[in-house]
C-alpha cells in the first residue's frame, strides 16, 4: 500500500462524507436527534461518531495519544457539525500528506485502554475508511427515511465523477 | 497496493460475512423476508446482494462479461444463501490467487452504463470490500433490531482476532 493509494481513499471518504452531511442539511431538528436503536443514540450521534473516530485515530496514529474528543450534544445542528469536520479534516490531511510509502507500510504501536497496540500503519488507516463507511450506511438509512437520502455512495460513483471532473 | 494487501482486505470482507451469515442464521424465516426500506427487499435480499456483488464482479474482471443478477427468491434459507457464498468465495480467491503485483496496478476495461470504464484494477476490487462493508451495515442493524447483532465488524476487530494487531 503506497501513499498515493490511502490518500485515493480518504478523497473517497472526505466524498462520501460530505454527501452524508449535505443531505443530513435537509432534515428538521427534530429528525437529527430522534432515536434510533443503532447504537450511537440518534443521526446526530452517528454523524459526530463518524467524525470523532477520524479524530481519535489521527491524533493516536500520529503519536499524539488519546485525546478528549467532542460529545454530540456540542453540536446544536448540522451546520456546526460540517464546520468542526472541516477544520478536522484539514488537519488529518496534514497529517497524510506528512506520510511517506515506509510510514505507510511501515509498523505503528499504540497504547488504548490499557493495552499496548502494534500493527502496519496503512491497516490501521484503512480501518479508518471501513468504519466510515458502516456507519455512513446506517446514516443514509436513516436519512432515506427522512426523505432525505444521499444517494449511492459506491466507491466506484467517487471514480466516475472523479474522471469526468478530471 | 500489492496482492498481500488486497488478500488482507478481501480475507476480511470474508471474515465480516461469516459474522453476518452466523448471525442470520439464527433470523427466523419471517424474519429473513420481511420487507424493510433498506432497498433490496428483506435481510435476505441483502445477503444475496453481498454475495452477488462478489459474484458480478468476479465474472466482469476475469472474464469481461455481464452476467444475470441472482435472484433472493433462489435461496430459501441462509443454509442455501451459505452454500452458493462458499462456491463464489473459492471462485474468488481462485481469482486473487491468479494476479500479480503488476495486474492490480493495470488497467481493465468494461462496458456498463453505456459506456466503456477503464479502472485501475485494484480499485475495483477496493470497490468490492467496500460495498460488502456497507451492506455488511444495513444486514448488521437489521439483525440487532431480530435481537441477533453480529458484534463488532471493523477491520480492527478482525486484525486482534487474526493476531495482526
Amino acid at each position: 500500500m503506497k501513499r498515493d493509494d490511502i490518500q485515493l481513499l480518504y478523497q473517497y471518504n472526505e466524498w462520501a462524507n460530505r454527501r452524508i452531511l449535505d443531505a443530513a442539511a435537509g432534515v428538521s431538528p427534530e429528525e437529527l436527534t430522534a432515536p434510533n436503536d443503532l447504537g450511537w443514540g440518534d443521526l446526530r450521534g452517528l454523524l459526530v461518531h463518524i467524525m470523532t473516530a477520524e479524530i481519535g485515530w489521527r491524533n493516536r496514529l500520529s503519536g499524539l495519544g488519546e485525546v478528549a474528543r467532542p460529545e454530540a450534544t456540542d453540536f446544536p445542528d448540522v451546520a456546526s457539525i460540517s464546520a468542526r469536520y472541516k477544520a478536522e479534516t484539514a488537519k488529518l490531511w496534514d497529517y497524510l500528506n506528512g506520510l511517506s510509502d515506509a510510514d505507510v507500510s511501515g509498523p505503528v504501536t499504540f497504547e488504548r485502554d490499557g493495552r499496548q497496540r502494534s500493527s502496519t500503519l496503512w491497516h490501521f488507516l484503512a480501518h479508518v475508511v471501513n468504519h466510515g463507511t458502516q456507519h455512513r450506511a446506517e446514516c443514509a438509512a436513516l436519512l432515506t427515511g427522512f426523505g432525505h437520502s444521499p444517494g449511492d455512495m459506491d466507491f466506484t460513483l467517487f471514480l466516475r465523477q472523479r474522471e469526468e471532473s478530471a | 497496493m500489492n496482492r498481500n494487501d488486497i488478500d488482507l482486505l478481501f480475507q476480511y470482507n470474508d471474515w465480516a460475512n461469516e459474522r453476518i451469515l452466523d448471525s442470520a442464521e439464527k433470523a427466523s424465516p419471517e424474519q429473513l423476508s420481511a420487507a424493510n426500506e433498506f432497498g433490496w427487499g428483506s435481510l435476505r435480499g441483502a445477503l444475496v446482494h453481498l454475495m452477488d456483488a462478489e459474484y458480478v464482479w468476479r465474472v466482469l474482471l476475469r472474464e469481461g462479461e455481464h452476467v444475470e443478477w441472482l435472484e433472493p427468491e433462489d435461496f430459501p434459507d441462509i443454509a442455501a444463501i451459505r452454500d452458493r457464498w462458499a462456491g463464489e468465495r473459492l471462485a474468488f480467491r481462485d481469482y486473487l490467487n491468479s494476479l500479480s503485483d503488476e495486474d492490480l496496478l493495470g488497467t481493465v476495461s468494461y462496458e456498463g452504463r453505456g459506456r466503456t470504464y477503464h479502472r485501475v484494477l485494484w480499485h475495483c476490487l477496493a470497490h468490492v470490500v467496500n460495498h460488502g462493508t456497507q451492506h455488511r451495515a444495513e444486514c448488521a442493524a437489521l439483525l440487532t433490531g431480530f435481537g441477533q447483532s453480529p458484534g463488532n465488524l471493523d477491520f480492527t476487530e478482525y486484525l486482534i482476532d487474526v493476531g495482526l494487531a
